[in-house]
């Protein structure tokens, strides 16, 4: 059982990657990108900084410039999302639960000075699942700036994805999780973090690349996003990552066909109407789900 | 054997029929659409109908002829679609699980002289839930032509919403959704159903129109289906209905903001949304699951009929 949650890119197994966040819930992995990665994207996002808007709400932040769309605002991030510990992690993590992963967020969490620390939380609330349960999203946040306890490194609470749902965090069980430029925090969607504060005199940045179970919905519509004409640049895997392809068997299909049909030369042929091999995935290894409704508090009334 | 729960569009509530959807997990509703309403729609899908090609597994039918993509074809299945008694039954089955559903797919199945009967299932297999689970998906099995227990009626099997998984269906447990052109089948993922065989000598053709709880993907990917260009033209509840809307406090955005603004005239004063207050409260008062894992490949069968 791997004892540490911090690893180094150059040297580790994905593999050993996605387990250390089956234990803590995250791992930091240093060296995820090279110095000219690391020059190449700080070039692509610094011109939105001046024209982008700082969050509309108390959870986005008030000093936080967010963005998303990066795999056109910010061409570098197309290789990241690609790289072979970020995909090796979410295999092990995500598979037992969808025959197929898909992009579902892609943005940058721009921490100006005197931003405060942001509420502490899971991703992927708006999925209605209480805690503990599957795993239904890889997040990862990478530092395009150096992350200290100081300019708001996120906050983490290891462990708590096995946590029940209701238990907070004392203020002994969180940690900031610093890390040199370049380096990723890789992380379950269901432990318990938040962004820092900004103390330093200095933006801190982060770009989040964030995976969910190819059975649910996109938190930032991938395909209004990247239509055809735009995702047609894309490397084939990542078009297919984005959900240019079945999620599960017959699911994301266009005209009863796969969806990446729509970025592929014309043809007289039919495309398929399904994946063969997703079908046998899908029934031989994804753990189907057993569900238990628990009702909205009393007094709590649904009204449309 | 006893009759099946059957309702009357002019006559009986939204209440009344969800409440059948809810207890047995179907209603028919006769009288959804009128004689031109059946006309129009049958006009608008005869010529894709003849052109499509029978190219079925054995699932999906190999004398059946099935469209999808259909608000580009038929502007009265966009209203179907947003019929305002369905989408009433919709409301009260399917809001209780989710801040907003979704349309999520939508099919002519069209069954020629000498379609055998289709195997029977659930839908909803992509969604790897084990039954008992939430209404996932309420479909809508709209029929064009009669449904006779000779042509191809899709076989129900009431209250099997109730069974434990692994219990099959007894031939005698089986029973033919007959209903008059213009009816509808509401029914949801927990009814064991098929499409049934055709012995007659003329064409049975349904249009199903399905929704899903918001946070799920879509089996038919509508954005794609429909983009913005083609979208801009429907009505603005059915533009929400297929994905241009925001699904639950942050769910479902384009550019940090509501995705039907790219159906709307540019306005860079109004501010972005990503969720707003009655989202958010929605999205507390809905039901939670606790979820356990089950075990790998439950063996139902997929698509949909």
């Amino acid at each position: 059982m791997p004892q540490t949650a911090r690893f180094d890119a150059r040297n580790t197994d994905p593999e050993e990657v996605g387990r250390a966040i089956d234990v803590h819930g995250y791992a930091i992995v240093e060296n995820m990108m090279t110095s000219d990665q690391l020059v190449s994207l700080s070039a692509e996002l610094e011109p939105h900084f001046a024209t982008q808007k700082t969050g509309e709400t108390a959870f986005l932040g008030a000093k936080t410039k967010r963005f998303n769309n990066l795999f056109m605002r910010a061409p570098t991030t197309r290789q990241m999302v690609l790289h072979p510990v970020l995909l090796g992690a979410a295999d092990h993590i995500l598979l037992p639960h969808c025959a197929r992963y898909q992009v579902t967020y892609t943005g940058v969490m721009h921490l100006m000075p005197g931003e405060k620390a942001q509420a502490l939380h899971r991703d992927g609330f708006f999925y209605p699942f209480r805690n503990p349960g599957p795993v239904l999203q890889q997040g990862s946040l990478w530092a395009v700036t150096e992350f200290t306890a100081d300019n708001g490194a996120t906050r983490v609470v290891p462990g708590s994805h096995l946590w029940e749902e209701e238990r907070a965090p004392k203020a002994d069980e969180i940690i900031a999780a610093e890390m040199p430029a370049g380096s990723a925090i890789i992380y379950a969607h269901n432990v318990v973090h938040g962004g820092g504060a900004n103390i330093t005199d200095k933006p801190r940045t982060a770009v989040a690349l964030n995976f969910t179970l190819g059975w649910l919905r996109q938190q930032e519509n991938q395909f209004l996003t990247l239509p055809p004409e735009k995702a047609r640049e894309l490397p084939d895997a990542l078009q297919r990552l984005i959900g240019y392809d079945f999620g599960a068997p017959f699911m994301g299909a266009v005209n009863g066909q796969s969806p990446h049909v729509l970025l592929e030369d014309p043809s007289d042929e039919p495309g398929p109407r399904n994946d063969p091999s997703l079908d046998k995935a899908y029934r031989e290894r994804v753990q189907w789900l057993q569900a238990t409704a628990v009702p909205p508090p009393p007094g709590v009334v649904p009204t449309e | 054997m006893s009759e099946l729960a059957t309702f009357d569009a002019r006559s009986d509530s939204a209440d009344t029929i969800a409440a059948s959807v809810e207890e047995r997990a179907y209603a028919i509703v006769h009288n959804l659409l009128d004689g031109d309403a059946l006309a129009q729609v049958k006009a608008e899908l005869d010529p894709h109908i003849d052109a499509v090609a029978l190219d079925g597994t054995p699932f999906l039918g190999a004398k059946t002829k099935r469209l999808s993509g259909l608000f580009t074809k038929s502007r009265m299945i966009q209203q179907m679609a947003i019929h305002p008694l369905v989408l009433g039954v919709a409301d009260l089955v399917m809001l209780p699980w989710c801040v907003r559903y979704q349309y999520t797919f939508g099919g002519v199945m069209h069954l020629l002289p000498g379609e055998g009967s289709q195997e029977l299932h659930r839908d909803g297999y992509f969604y790897p839930f084990r039954h008992p689970a939430p209404p996932l998906i309420l479909g809508c099995m709209w029929a064009i032509t009669d449904f006779t227990a000779q042509n191809g009626a899709t076989s129900i099997v009431p209250g099997s919403n109730t069974w434990p998984p692994e219990r099959k269906a007894r031939p005698e447990e089986v029973r033919p959704a007959v209903m008059p052109a213009g009816s509808g089948l509401l029914y949801t993922s927990a009814m064991i159903h098929g499409g049934g065989a055709n012995r007659s000598d003329a064409a049975r053709c349904g249009v199903n129109l399905q929704y899903s709880l918001g946070w799920l993907r879509q089996q038919e990917n509508q954005t794609l289906a429909c983009p913005p260009e083609v979208a801009k033209d429907f009505p603005e509840r059915l533009q929400r209905l297929i994905g241009y809307d925001i699904f639950g406090p942050y769910m479902g955005f384009v550019a940090s903001d509501d995705p039907h603004r790219l159906l709307e005239a540019p306005d860079p004063n109004r501010p972005r949304r990503r969720t707003d207050d009655e989202i958010d409260a929605r999205h507390i008062a809905i039901n939670k699951l606790t979820i356990g894992d089950a075990r790998p490949g439950d063996n139902r069968n997929s698509a949909a009929e």
